[in-house]
């Protein structure tokens, strides 16, 4: 045989044992990548079990991922891998213990190495009979370790066990990933709020600045990592109470209420008749670029008319005067210039009015903006504090209704006791009765429907006063902008500490006490569906 | 293809196959062992040594045959024989030779050349630690260069030279050990070692019978030319090549994967003792019927050519560290394939 025929042989050899030892390595190799995919995912499955990670069937799709992740890493290096014939050779030399002849062969073949011709030949001779001797099979046997196929099988078991069963943890998870979803629409409310604002062109800067603060740093806090429900729920609480106050700084409620009859002087009179329109209507803005025409034709007036105006821009003015103490000025002024014969005053005795009017309509748009955005993060607070309740509850817990006693304390101080079926997806109401006193109970349905059990918690009555007994009082609209004006009707009720009359206003305490109580939500131990209740009791507190 | 080695013209080479070198040196090592009872790991390390053209270094004690052995290889290889004994009074020109006055029938007083002993094919250099360092250094260029210089006249020494020497670890009172530099010039030290009872036995029967056996001439000169050219031209993989070069470097203790090495050596072996790997190499290969050096010829001649190169530091010569050991340590903790890959 030739040098090269030689030669080809013992290429032909090395590529055949080359397969087989891919074959070999991937009988050893595609298992243990499997197994190293399996045992990633019941480490996964085990953690999804000590903390809120993945559901059941999460668990299951990533056992999957990794299974088959590991399966094709060890398929990508097995079969990827070319080797050169100088690593086949040597593979040969290693592995069926000739004596590294295959390996000189090649490099002498390839000219890497020198040698005489007949020494090269004989080299080559002794390489190829020394590689007929070899036996494949036996060097190279394509079986399985059945030591790994036995953890995998563990392995296996485990992680169907760990879809199977009922994840501990699923519906915290469930409850985390809710309120973290609704914390993220939330956050989208308040961006759309904020450009709400920003659009809004009736506002001046200044408003739009004083608006756009506390939704600005809603939103920064929102947007935190780790943040807790209570969190934010509290930050939208405190938003929200910003932006009431805000609305309630900008309130022209009093003034609003006075419009329709300080209006009526005016809207009889031809030449005030549009300025009335638009004062009766509440359009503010119409009625200053009104007042500001009246202006404009007070020159065209005769004298019957002027005093028909003046008498009607008086009316109107003492009609104003508790309302908007600065309009009702300008407004008397122009009719008292009127009066004089002085049309220049008038004109600018009304160009005043319409001034303040331009004022109060940019006022009456920060209100309605303020509270416009206070009722949306109003809305978006009471969805983030719900949010997870009902489903985790509805996710779990349909195996049986909860049943539960619940004890309640009437308005009278007696206690009852109360009995009620808790549903799937909410408390169940609990009714008592007690020696005299009626008592209300209610009881929670069992959470998660675990057991069916449902535990007792106390639940405040509504206080709604409207409709019960009681004196109702009717207060001004002044009382509300200027509450010092009102005097008695609005004196706080003497305590018990004597004459001292000191007090603060339910609206600036409230974010006091409910931020406390969030507070101590997040810092002690309370049961998940506990909490809600806390924050019920809170929100129908508040002002 | 032409089975042979070129023909070395004019020093009467003889066309050599790689047959017959193993040939021959199954017929020497045949001859040696009529005489030589046992010992044949001895026996191949030197013959091995002579094969690569290198100088043996035999470790012993007295009276185990190493003069009988290198006589014997002589005898096998059919080469002169020069005997010289190591004693502190010796001097460099006592080996050497020098330059003597001679008159001519004229009258004429000339200087003439007369050689000294190492003027032979096969020197023994008996007890070699018991001359003193400067007549020790007289055999360092007859061993590097193989030729002598006297009197600023240099004279090339027969080929093929070996120096064969021997010197007892055991009585070193009035010795003077070989520097590192003279030892790193033997490619082997080869240790011999105390015969079987049933080699001893059998030493007996031969040495004390009514005929004393000798050996007969296997080889001669240029067949030994022949041979130590043949087996310069066995190629070595380059990852066996570069196998080699790591074991070398891994015998200085700075970067040593061997914790042996790095706990009792001071200092390694130099490039010659890869010389002396890959040379003896080369032939443990021929010896095995293969065209090539594996991995296998490396570590065979790996104690014989590393044992006297690794000068052990005061912890490794208290604690009586046997450079073997520490080679064996070498050899398991060198990689074979610089990826590791087994």
């Amino acid at each position: 045989m030739s040098d090269n025929g030689e030669f080809e042989q013992l290429v032909e050899r090395l590529s055949r044992w080359d397969r087989r030892r891919r074959w070999r390595d991937a009988l050893l190799w595609l298992p243990r990548g499997l197994l190293a995919g399996l045992l990633l995912a019941a480490l996964v499955a085990a953690a999804a079990r000590v903390r809120p990670l993945l559901t059941n069937e999460e668990v299951g799709y990533v056992a999957a991922g990794l299974a088959l992740a590991g399966l094709v890493a060890a398929a990508g290096v097995l079969f990827t891998r070319r080797r050169t014939l100088l690593e086949k050779a040597r593979f040969a030399d290693r592995h069926f213990g000739l004596q590294e002849r295959a390996s000189t062969t090649v490099e002498l073949n390839a000219g890497r190495l020198q040698a005489p011709p007949f020494l090269a030949g004989q080299q080559m001779a002794d390489t190829v009979r020394a590689t007929s001797a070899v036996d494949a099979k036996a060097g190279l046997p394509l079986r399985a370790n059945r030591q790994d196929w036995l953890v995998i099988g563990l392995t296996l078991l485990l992680l169907i066990a760990a879809v199977w069963l009922p994840n501990p943890r699923a519906e915290v998870l469930q409850h985390r990933r809710e309120v973290a979803k609704t914390i993220a629409e939330q956050t989208e409310a308040l961006e759309t709020i904020s450009e709400e604002i920003e659009e809004n062109e009736a506002l001046t800067e200044e408003q739009r600045d004083a608006l756009q603060e506390p939704v600005e740093s809603a939103l920064q806090e929102l947007q935190a990592e780790d943040l807790t429900q209570e969190e934010a729920v509290a930050v939208l609480s405190e938003a929200e109470a910003e932006l009431r106050d805000l609305s309630a700084a900008n309130s022209i409620e009093s003034l609003r209420r006075q419009l329709e009859s300080a209006g009526r002087p005016l809207v009889e009179n031809a030449a005030s008749q549009s300025l009335g329109r638009a004062l009766q209507s509440g359009n503010l803005a119409q009625a200053g670029a009104a007042a500001a025409q009246l202006a404009d034709d007070l020159s065209a007036l005769d004298e019957q008319e002027a005093a028909d105006l003046a008498e009607s821009l008086a009316e109107t003015a003492s009609a104003l005067e508790g309302a908007d103490g600065e309009l009702s000025q300008s407004l008397q002024e122009a009719a008292d210039a009127l009066r004089e014969g002085d049309v220049a005053a008038a004109q600018e005795a009304l160009r005043e009015a319409s001034g303040a009017l331009q004022q109060r309509a940019q006022q009456q748009a920060a209100e309605r903006q303020a509270a416009e955005a206070a009722g949306q993060l109003n809305e978006g607070r009471r969805e983030v504090a719900q949010a997870g309740q009902e489903g985790g509850q509805a996710g779990e817990g349909e195996q049986a209704a909860g049943e539960g006693q619940g004890e309640g304390q009437g308005p009278g101080g007696s206690q009852g006791q109360g009995q009620g079926q808790g549903q799937v997806d909410g408390a169940g109401a609990g009714q008592g009765n007690s020696g005299e006193g009626t008592g209300t109970g209610a009881s929670a349905g069992g959470i998660g429907g675990e057991s069916g059990h449902a535990e007792s918690v106390y639940v405040p009555d509504f206080a709604d006063l409207s409709g019960e007994a009681g004196e109702d009082v009717e207060l001004p609209a002044e009382c509300i902008a200027n509450p010092e004006s009102c005097g008695a009707l609005l004196n706080e009720t003497p305590t018990e500490f004597g004459d001292e009359t000191s007090t603060v206003p339910y609206s600036q305490v409230f974010g006091d006490y409910r931020d406390a109580a969030y507070e101590a939500l997040n810092d002690d131990y309370i049961p998940l569906g506990m909490k809600e209740y806390v924050r019920d009791y809170f929100s129908s507190l508040e002002p | 293809m032409a089975d042979v080695i070129e023909k070395t013209s004019g020093e009467g080479v003889a066309e050599l196959t790689v047959a017959d070198f193993r040939d021959t040196a199954a017929d020497i090592e045949a001859e040696v062992g009529k005489v030589i009872v046992g010992q044949e790991n001895v026996v191949r390390h030197v013959l091995i040594a002579i094969l690569a053209g290198g100088h043996t270094l035999l470790e012993g004690v007295p009276g185990l045959g190493k003069t009988m052995l290198v006589r014997t290889l002589s005898q096998a290889l059919h080469l002169e024989f020069s005997r010289i004994q190591f004693t502190p009074d010796l001097m460099p020109a006592d080996i050497t030779g020098t330059d003597i006055m001679e008159e001519t029938p004229d009258g004429q007083r000339l200087f003439r050349f007369q050689p000294g002993p190492i003027f032979a094919n096969l020197i023994l250099a008996d007890e070699i630690n018991r001359a003193t360092p400067k007549t020790q250094s007289a055999l360092l260029e007859a061993m590097q260069e193989k030729t002598v210089t006297v009197a600023n006249e240099t004279y090339p020494l027969p080929a093929p030279f070996f120096v064969l020497a021997t010197q007892n670890p055991l009585e070193m009172e009035g010795t003077y050990p070989l520097p590192e530099a003279q030892l790193d010039r033997f490619l082997f030290k080869v240790d011999v070692h105390f015969p079987s009872a049933g080699e001893l036995t059998e030493i007996v029967a031969r040495t004390t019978g009514k005929e004393v056996p000798t050996a007969e001439p296997a080889a001669d000169g240029p067949r030994v030319i022949a041979m130590q050219r043949l087996a310069r031209q066995v190629p070595i993989p380059s990852h066996v090549g570069d196998y080699v070069s790591r074991l070398v470097v891994a015998t200085h203790p700075q970067e040593s994967p061997a914790p042996l090495v790095r706990q009792y050596v001071r200092y390694g072996a130099s490039p010659r003792g890869a010389q002396a790997l890959v040379l003896g190499s080369k032939i443990t290969a021929l010896f095995a019927g293969r065209y090539n050096v594996s991995f296998d010829d490396v570590a065979a001649v790996a104690p014989a050519a590393l044992r006297h190169r690794l000068i052990l530091n005061f912890e490794g010569q208290a604690e009586g560290i046997e450079p073997d050991h520490i080679i064996d340590d070498l050899l398991e903790h060198v990689p074979k394939d610089e990826k590791g890959d087994a």
